[in-house]
């Protein structure tokens, strides 16, 4: 129906690197005079949790509760954009060995060629940079768990979304 | 305005007749977000409370969206060129939120209680339509005061030194107001109310601008 044509607020964002507009529909709202691209609900995708997020989460409460171990039983590996800047501010606010240490732990798709410490003058360093984003901004936990090192009590991890309840 | 949305339940607010979660089910969700309107107010106010976050010009900050729901105003965050992180205590709504781009995550978690975020990662916060839900017990175990107290401990504590968070807001009653603004004040923020539009008790909006201490010198 109407109600699920692309609204005012997604004009102008950009299309994800995994969906494509439905042909058919999009055709019918161009035969229409409307310019719009039509993403069915299915094709846009759920929500994923990322390594970047991963490395901000601590189990609620707990003095020793970072870093929450993974236990991955979806997961993918996406193209995401890069954006040089974002992933040099990103820096500061890791815990680098954690992020490491987790990536080291995942299934053997995860391609890492993290370096064991960050380089000093990591702002200018292009190739860490790359590396650093595609591990924070590509590897999409999808369904899995999040394990509280210090109680061992497990988050679960549905459709991309952590559950911290 | 949320405030409207409950009609069948006589004009009552939400607030006031069950939890976030069980009011924000599929249902209402699927509501929400089929109002056109509902859309357009949330995204006016996440440009509001972002104009009013005064984060540095073109430089992408990570930043959490406090109730963030169906990411409604995580996508006005996303246009401005940052990374969100999004809490909300509603699994619909977060399921719900569904956009092309990807700079952002969310989770599903209580602002009324420990946030599960390190220390000092946030560049900024914002807060839209969803932070008066504190001051109503909605369950028989909340106690609103310590769970204000508790979202204004955990806010400033995940909050990089010095940074801000705005929280647009509808409070009932004014006491619910001076609630939050001495709990943020305990907690160590500094900031101000804005009212938009004062003089129209339809259109008025409000935001509570918080600034989260910066550190002590010799903490540095």
């Amino acid at each position: 129906g109407n109600k699920t044509v692309s609204s005012g607020e997604r004009r102008g964002a950009l299309p994800c690197a995994r969906a494509a507009p439905c042909a058919a529909t999009s055709h019918q709202l161009r035969l229409l005079g409307l310019n719009i691209s039509y993403y069915s609900p299915r094709q846009l995708g759920s929500l994923e949790m990322k390594l970047l997020t991963h490395n901000m989460l601590t189990s609620p409460g707990q003095r020793n509760g970072f870093p929450l171990a993974i236990e991955v039983e979806k997961m993918e590996v996406v193209d995401a954009d890069f954006n040089a800047d974002f992933v040099a501010r990103m820096v500061e606010k890791l815990e680098y060995p954690a992020l490491v240490a987790t990536v080291a732990a995942l299934p053997a798709e995860v391609e890492s060629k993290l370096p064991a410490e960050v380089p000093t003058e990591f702002a200018e360093n292009e190739e860490f940079l790359r590396a650093l984003h595609h591990v924070l901004l590509e590897v999409d936990i999808l369904e899995g768990q999040l394990v509280c090192p210090e109680t061992g009590k497990k988050f679960p991890i549905k459709e991309g979304i952590p559950s911290m309840l | 305005e949320r405030g409207r949305m409950s009609s069948r339940k006589g004009g009552q607010r939400p607030e006031r007749t069950s939890s976030a979660e069980a009011f924000y089910n599929a249902s209402e969700v699927a509501k929400y977000d089929a109002s056109s309107r509902m859309v357009t107010t949330q995204r006016h106010l996440a440009k509001r409370a972002l104009q009013l976050l005064q984060l540095p010009p073109a430089r992408p900050c990570l930043l959490l969206d406090l109730g963030c729901g169906s990411g409604q105003s995580g996508a006005a965050l996303e246009r401005a060129g940052h990374s969100w992180i999004g809490v909300d205590v509603s699994l619909s709504m977060l399921r719900s939120a569904r956009a092309p781009t990807k700079p952002r995550d969310a989770l599903a978690a209580d602002i009324g209680s420990r946030l599960g975020f390190r220390k000092g990662v946030f560049d900024g916060a914002v807060s839209i339509s969803a932070v008066q839900w504190l001051c109503f017990a909605t369950r028989p175990e909340h106690d609103p005061h310590k769970r204000v107290k508790q979202f204004f401990r955990g806010l400033c504590a995940v909050l990089v030194p010095g940074a801000r968070a705005v929280l647009q807001l509808y409070p009932e009653k004014p006491e619910h107001m001076a609630m939050l603004r001495d709990a943020a004040l305990a907690c160590g923020f500094s900031g101000a109310l804005v009212v938009d539009y004062p003089r129209s008790e339809k259109s008025k909006k409000l935001f509570l601008v918080l600034c989260a201490p910066h550190l002590p010198p010799r903490a540095r």
